[in-house]
């Protein structure tokens, strides 16, 4: 019986701390990039950015699936393989970083854009290449900024379902996590097993905020990387 | 020596300039908007030009027909900003050693205290920026600028937000460094007072252009053309052509005024019989005369202002004709005037000190 | 920099078990992926159980609503046997050629009931009661994509009632949607399935839909022919049909159709 808490809760577990690792990345990156970046084409890449969290998860996910499935471009190169992303494990990740990443990437490019120019272009009168002004004075800075995107990102993909549906399906044990597991269970009237899995997504949700919460305190004097390090 | 020779258009300000910078300050001089920060920026590798060249003690750090642009990092050129773009993240030690190659750590730290002695602010080095004054943080930021020996200095503006005392201190101790590091300094300033005092050489800015660079003085006692003399204090202004020159006894007819004036000025070779003219005096040299004679107009008093050391005057030229001059002198407090607001009198334009250039 | 790629290492090892492949093809052991209808997940559990205790065949299964497993069919994803909750999308998908011809068969069948909250006094013994100006609104599936909603409507269409009862009706996305609106009093009355109504013990059958309409409610099952393991997919349906099989299938309320 407690497999069926345990099982939602592991593979929530990998999804949730996967995709967090991964969008943290592909946030910032394309949040550094579009932060300076004065292009004809701005507004389109950023409109590109945004985009699934504009949409519903579900078209999000069937446009996923319509990729990946055997006939779309990507599945089709897999296929090649003899592997498919869809009904598996990786495909949970994939859904929930698509859907995470809008979030991870405008709020740090709020954070990098507030960030005073001509501090910048001080350090790199004083000799600094981009990668350490990054580092050392524009992601500190921006700080504040990261952890708040680092928070909202991880819960976006601790309860995404839509998109998780489509492209990695149900299948217990597997891909279903926990905000799917709650679903087909009150749909199918088990009651207690969601109310189990709703208090355990809540403690999971309250512990990451307390312990964010705590580290960006800490941060607001400290920096995560010293400039002599580099 | 720093060469620049650019030009840029942005929308519909264009700048073109050429100057140079030569072991001394060099104060750029001219209203907001006349594009003195786009130069320092280009120079200092922050904006990119659209053609010409830049050289630094004979490196070229940008050159258009060869292609040649070099990013700020490969510079070695430090740059003071005006509102001084300390790290706030770092403390005052950490943000003058941003900028140090790193040798040891002992090299290091040693260097850092050495500027902050030299900075006059040895015991902030453990502070952050928004724990010590503007001043303090404006000696932050030069400390930080000159930490990593650049080859030339560029400050924008940067004692503007000070109050007087910090900013005469910091003018001082400016001059004593240059002299110390013998490296080109390049000053921006809206301040003429401050620039003169700075620098041997000034370069006055208009709409993207340079109306005139040259040693200080020349700039003062001759200036070229109308930015330059309203620029640098230059009032009295009044339009009129030359009617003969006889060495260096220039006569100039102001149709408004009765007699020609008379300038005593030897750079007149550019000068010609007939030519039309501005001429000009600063109001500090005008004077008050009983009697009239060469040069003397008579006035009436519009406006007594007494100042902390001057008196200030408005005159108004009594004439028959419709377009009447306006005339302003600068008195010491302690001479007397011997005129009252309403009253009539005499103005004496010296004719050494009167400035004649073209039209 | 050091601790995130420790971080990033840890998260390697710890993901590591679940990113391979998903369709195993060297291993001993085959895998069926089944795709089905979510209502049938408490039966099909035990079933499997079962199955994969008597053979070495894995049997790994994808729920959700019919709609979804059609059109994640329809895009490729990698499925052996479908078990529709409706004969709807498996017309569809046979229609476009993604089942293996005469794989298809009627595995289980269903009734559509009426059923009241459980307290209520209303005096509603057949279909045609809903009528009354005592009904004010009546609850049931959307009959474009709930299969129960699809059959409710054929049920009124044959008894020539659908245009009158239209006005009342509240169509809901979902199974539980209805059970809610019946549970909580909102609608005076709701259809659904028998299977689900007996998820609920706030509410009472109150009346069957005609048989005509029941006998056509079915849920197909089919072999996908993009299948690598058609003949273990065919074991495994003749399995579904079974006496162990059915046996479970009953204890959760369905019936399983007779083979002539």
């Amino acid at each position: 019986m407690t497999e069926s808490y345990l099982s939602p809760l592991w593979i929530s577990l990998q999804t949730v701390l996967t995709t967090t690792f991964i969008t943290f990345f592909l946030g910032i990156a394309a949040a550094r990039w579009m932060a300076r970046y004065s292009g004809r084409y701005r507004n389109l890449i950023d409109g590109l950015f945004i985009l699934p969290i504009v949409l519903p998860p579900t078209v999000v996910g069937f446009g996923l699936l319509v990729l990946f499935g055997k006939n779309g471009p990507l599945g089709a190169l897999l296929s090649l393989f003899d592997t498919s992303i869809v009904f598996s494990w990786p495909a949970t990740v994939i859904a929930a970083v698509i859907m995470s990443f809008p979030l991870m990437y405008m709020t740090s490019r709020g954070g990098f854009e507030q960030v005073d120019i001509n501090i910048e272009n001080a350090a790199r009168t004083l000799g600094a290449s981009e990668w350490k002004i990054f580092w050392t004075v524009t992601m500190p800075l921006a700080w504040p900024a990261i952890v708040s995107a680092t928070i909202l990102a991880f819960a976006r993909s601790l309860g995404e379902f839509g998109a998780t549906l489509m492209l990695a399906g149900n299948i217990p044990g597997k891909t279903t996590t926990i905000p799917v597991a709650i679903y087909f269970n009150i749909q199918s009237g088990n009651m207690d097993q969601a109310m189990v899995l709703v208090v355990i997504v809540l403690a999971i949700s309250f512990a990451s905020l307390a312990a964010l919460a705590y580290w960006k305190g800490k941060a607001r004097r400290t920096v995560p990387i010293t400039p002599e390090a580099l | 020596m720093l060469e620049v020779n650019i030009k840029k258009a942005i929308g519909s300000f264009s700048l073109d300039v050429n100057f140079s910078v030569d072991r001394e300050i060099l104060s750029i001089l001219g209203p907001s908007g006349s594009g003195k920060t786009m130069t320092l920026l280009c120079i200092a590798g922050l904006m990119r030009p659209d053609t010409g060249f830049i050289s630094l003690n004979g490196r070229l750090l940008y050159d258009s027909q060869k292609n040649i642009c070099l990013s700020a990092q490969q510079r070695n050129i430090g740059f003071v900003f005006q509102n001084y773009a300390l790290f706030p993240h770092l403390t005052v030690k950490e943000n003058i050693a941003y900028g140090i190659r790193n040798y040891s750590r002992e090299m290091n730290n040693g260097r850092v205290q050495e500027l902050l002695e030299l900075m006059h602010i040895p015991d902030l080095g453990n502070r952050y920026p928004k724990e010590i004054s503007s001043g303090q943080q404006q000696r932050v930021a030069l400390a930080r600028a000159i930490a990593p020996s650049p080859d030339a200095l560029l400050l924008d503006e940067p004692f503007s937000a000070l109050d007087t005392p910090q900013r005469e201190r910091l003018e001082y101790e400016l001059i004593g460094l240059q002299e110390m590091y013998k490296k080109d300094f390049l000053f921006v300033t809206h301040d003429l007072a401050q620039g003169y005092k700075l620098s041997t050489r000034l370069a006055v800015f208009d709409s993207g252009c340079v109306a005139q660079c040259g040693c200080k003085n020349s700039i003062v006692t001759e200036p070229t053309n109308r930015t330059v003399a309203k620029l640098t204090g230059i009032k009295n202004l009044m339009e009129g052509h030359i009617v003969s020159i006889n060495g260096r006894d220039i006569r100039v007819l102001v149709p408004e005024l009765e007699k020609p004036l008379k300038i005593l000025n030897s750079n007149h070779n550019h000068l010609a019989v007939g030519q039309p003219v501005f001429i000009g005096i600063r109001p500090e040299y005008v004077q008050l005369v009983d009697q009239e004679g060469e040069n003397t107009i008579c006035c009436n008093t519009l406006q007594l202002v007494d100042g902390v050391t001057s008196i200030h005057g408005r005159f108004n030229a009594t004439s028959d004709v419709e377009k009447k001059y306006n005339f302003e002198l600068d008195l010491l407090r302690f001479l007397s005037t011997g005129t009252a607001e309403g009253c009539s009198c005499l103005l004496y334009f010296p004719p050494e000190r009167l400035v004649i250039f073209n039209r | 920099m050091n601790l995130l790629v420790r971080l990033g290492l840890i998260l390697a090892v710890i993901c590591f078990p679940l990113t391979g492949p998903a369709a195993c093809s060297s291993s001993d052991a085959i895998t069926l992926n089944i795709s089905s209808a979510a209502s049938l997940t408490a039966a099909l559990d035990e079933i499997n159980h079962q199955y994969e205790l008597n053979g070495n065949v894995r049997v790994q299964v994808n729920y959700a609503s019919s709609g979804t497993l059609q059109t994640q069919i329809e895009q490729g994803a990698p499925v052996d046997v479908f078990i529709s909750a409706a004969a709807k999308q498996m017309d569809t998908l046979q229609n476009k050629g993604f089942l293996i011809n005469n794989s298809r068969r009627d595995l289980l069948n269903n009734r559509v009931v009426l059923i009241i909250p459980d307290g209520s006094s209303l005096a509603v013994d057949e279909f045609g009661d809903l009528l009354d100006s005592a009904v004010s609104k009546i609850a049931m599936g959307d009959p474009n994509f709930v299969p129960a909603g699809t059959y409710a409507r054929a049920a009124f269409e044959l008894l020539g009632i659908y245009e009158q009862i239209q006005p009342k009706l509240i169509l809901g996305s979902d199974v539980r949607q209805v059970l809610n609106y019946v549970e909580n009093g909102n609608v005076e009355a709701g259809l659904l399935y028998a299977t689900d109504a007996a998820l609920s013990r706030h509410v009472r059958v109150a009346a069957a839909a005609p048989d005509e309409i029941n006998a056509q409610i079915v849920y197909p099952v089919a072999v996908i022919n993009t299948t690598k393991h058609a003949g273990p997919a065919g074991e495994y349906i003749d399995f579904l049909f079974g006496p162990e099989a059915r046996t479970i299938f009953e204890k959760y309320g369905f019936n399983v159709i007779d083979q002539v």
